[in-house]
């Protein structure tokens, strides 16, 4: 496609920028929660989640079924992440558990299977069109911020995303599970040795993992609807989230996250059809300076 | 009754000469029955064909059933399998009929390796698909394996210097689809500039190069911006900003399918929906709206336009939509729905007549035909210049909450009809269309 027209910087006003800027924390902190579940899979447990994006999908579809039912999106916030996680849980029993140790070339196939199959069985239940569900009541309209106004809905999700990533950060740090799963992420034989039960350690890893994911797709669903790639829409941006934060660093994450989306919507407002590729450039200068990426050297959550 | 234009029936009997292509088994077969049954169709000329030398006919059916366009998609397959039991149930044909069905993907490349598929388990001739970009990539096929192609595409392209001889487009194109929304508004004086927020391929592309060089000049508007997204975007949040910082009296959202629920929803949440706004829509279908509810299509600041409209009230068009509906569960059809159904019609007679599935009789055939059965009531027919369907886009305003009724598919009035046919067309000589 050829595009003649060059970008053109006009003046704009002030409302204006703050606006895209927010436009961009909401991307940001629905890829956090997205990443965060991701790493903290990926640090445990070293296994790399293909299904997670599917999960996301699972959780959107539950939560918009939940909202047909009760009529509200806040017991589909809790609903999905459950359901998800049950999910989740099942399929590190099942068979995740298996292969722990083994050939990485298994886990790719594996998670990368039951990707597949959620999809698939997303579709066969609800159809392949995607649905739609309003934003609630109490979200409609929008806030007046004083520099500008922003929709309600919106600025929930960023609160919300902000309360649980904190949430994740103080269980991490300040409970002895938290203490448990940082360690088993730094040694996980030493864990092993000192008599704590890993596999469950493990489960519920994979647990919270998965439900982050849940409550991720409960949340973006009224803003983008639910339908059958809106989960692998989201995966791609956050593993280069989970790349350029450094794999394994939670404050890696939560920066890497809000700067990818405030990249690709900041981006779109010079030159729209830069803006999805803009993050893998991005990700190829960071990994040229850092290896490892921005945190990467860090260990893992701290 | 329908009109049969046997004016080109010269050029059907010289059907036998054949596009150079690479011959296959199948297509000399194909030619072997042309010369006899090409005299049949000239003395019969009507329903009752009788022995018209096809047998059996394979159509080889495409239509998004996944991805973006899907919702419009099934119900082409529905309406596609209605079209066959119906030309069976009124005589149109006499062939023993095999509809192949397979999913388009909305993507060239899955379009035509699918098409190809059919082409190979024997197809006789390929109809279907809603996208620009698929249906150019059919077209080329088509033209490549010398067999016709019923499609649609809203993009101008395909009709223009681009145009292929065995490609017959029936739906609306992007200067009808425009003129009805973005323009009814200009003409209507309901704003002075004009943003717009368009998908990034071909259709998106036609439409956006022609209001900014022609119609909003016209109106002596001004051209407020434009953002470009790609196809399957899921959040606008950024181009709306964009849109509603300009200051723009008329925002018009060139998307379709589920981008254009995500647009307008997201452009609800930024407040754009319920103020002095004025949202245009270059081509809609209410199962979008049934998609999204009622609170974000019932506005009345909200003009689209339409292929068609089942609240359209034609003889034709009250049977095919009660017909429709039982077959398809209450649903209602789409925008495009009836387009395949009268192309498949068309298609089945048209080989009953000719007795032929040569392409190059075909052609001859259809080319000015009018559209069979006459669902719009207009006359509605093929433009010979550039092979294009000339049923007419109508306007559309949204129905105040109130009033409308999402489940049952009312949420919109029709505002507007042209009143010519081909009002807002481009004329023949401009399409740049010579059929090499």
């Amino acid at each position: 496609m050829i595009h003649t027209e060059l970008p053109t910087v006009v003046a704009q006003s002030v409302s204006y920028y703050f606006t895209q800027t927010f436009n961009g924390l909401v991307l940001g902190m629905i890829l956090v929660l997205i990443a965060l579940g991701l790493s903290i899979i990926f640090g445990m447990m070293g296994i790399i989640n293909f299904a997670h994006g599917d999960l996301l999908l699972v959780g959107a579809y539950v939560a918009w079924a939940t909202v047909g039912v009760t009529g509200s999106l806040l017991a589909g916030l809790v609903v999905a992440p459950l359901v998800v996680a049950v999910l989740g849980v099942a399929f590190e029993r099942v068979g995740l558990r298996r292969i722990y140790g083994e050939n990485v070339l298994l886990q790719v196939l594996l998670t990368f299977g039951l990707a597949e199959f959620l999809r698939a069985g997303v579709e066969a239940v609800w159809g392949p069109g995607g649905k739609n569900f309003a934003i609630p009541d109490w979200g409609t309209g929008s806030v007046d911020l004083v520099l500008f106004s922003y929709p309600t809905y919106r600025l929930f999700v960023i609160s919300l995303s902000a309360v649980l990533i904190l949430g994740i950060h103080l269980f991490l740090t300040r409970t002895d599970f938290g203490l448990i799963v940082r360690a088993g992420t730094q040694d996980r034989q030493m864990v092993d040795a000192l008599g704590i039960d890993i596999s469950w350690v493990f489960m519920v890893v994979f647990a919270i993992g998965t439900a982050l994911a849940g409550v991720a797709g409960a949340l973006i669903g009224p803003i983008r609807g639910a339908y059958p790639t809106l989960g692998i829409e989201l995966l791609v941006p956050a593993f280069v989230v989970i790349v350029i934060g450094g794999i394994g660093s939670f404050r890696g994450t939560v920066i890497s996250g809000i700067l990818i989306g405030e990249l690709i919507v900041l981006t779109g407002v010079v030159y729209s059809p830069a803006a999805n590729v803009i993050i893998y450039v991005f990700m190829a200068v960071v990994l040229l300076v850092k290896p490892h990426g921005l945190f990467g050297e860090e260990g893992v959550f701290h | 009754m329908v009109v049969v234009v046997m004016a080109d029936n010269a050029s059907g009997n010289g059907g036998g000469k054949r596009q150079p292509s690479r011959p296959s088994r199948r297509s000399l077969l194909k030619t072997a029955s042309v010369g006899a049954a090409g005299l049949t169709a000239g003395c019969l000329g009507g329903l009752s064909g009788g022995d018209s030398g096809v047998n059996k006919i394979t159509i080889g059916g495409l239509s998004p059933l996944s991805g973006p366009y899907s919702i419009s998609g099934e119900r082409q397959k529905i309406a596609m399998e209605m079209a066959v039991d119906h030309a069976i149930e009124a005589g149109d044909t006499t062939a023993e009929v095999e509809l192949l069905m397979a999913d388009t993907e909305s993507t060239p490349s899955a379009a035509q390796a699918n098409a190809q598929q059919h082409l190979d388990d024997g197809a006789d001739f390929i109809a279907g698909n809603i996208s620009s970009a698929v249906a150019m990539a059919l077209g080329e096929l088509a033209q490549r394996r010398d067999v016709i192609f019923m499609g649609g595409a809203g993009d101008l392209t395909i009709t223009s210097e681009k145009c292929m001889s065995n490609t017959f487009i029936l739906s609306d194109g992007a200067v009808q689809q425009t003129n009805a929304a973005l323009g009814h508004a200009l003409r209507n004086d309901m704003g002075s500039s004009v943003f717009e927020i368009t998908v990034d391929y071909s259709w998106g592309e036609s439409i956006r190069g022609y209001n900014k060089e022609t119609l909003i000049p016209e109106h002596n508007a001004e051209y407020a911006g434009n953002v470009f997204t790609p196809l399957g975007t899921s959040d606008f949040s950024q181009s709306l900003t964009e849109a509603k910082e300009s200051g723009a009296d008329i925002i018009n959202i060139t998307q379709y399918g589920g981008d254009q629920i995500r647009a307008l929803s997201q452009a609800d949440e930024f407040g754009l929906m319920d103020g002095d706004t004025i949202i245009t829509v270059p081509s809609t279908t209410v199962a979008f709206a049934q998609q999204v509810g009622m609170d974000t299509f019932s506005y009345e600041n909200l003009y689209g336009g339409v292929a068609y409209s089942w609240k359209l009230d034609t003889p034709e068009n009250n049977s095919f939509v009660s017909d429709f509906k039982e077959r398809s569960g209450g649903k209602i059809p789409l925008s495009y729905t009836p387009a395949y159904y009268c192309g498949l019609r068309m298609m089945l007679r048209t080989i009953e007549e000719t007795g032929s599935t040569d392409s190059a009789t075909l052609r001859g055939e259809l080319e000015g035909k009018s559209i069979y059965p006459q669902i719009w009531n207009q006359g509605e027919r093929i433009r010979e210049c550039d092979h294009r369907a000339t049923a007419p886009t109508m306007t559309i305003q949204g129905l105040p909450p109130a009033e409308a009724d999402v489940e049952n598919g009312d949420i919109f009035d029709i505002v507007s009809v042209p009143e010519q046919l081909e009002q807002y067309m481009r004329p023949c000589e401009e399409t740049g269309c010579t059929m090499s």
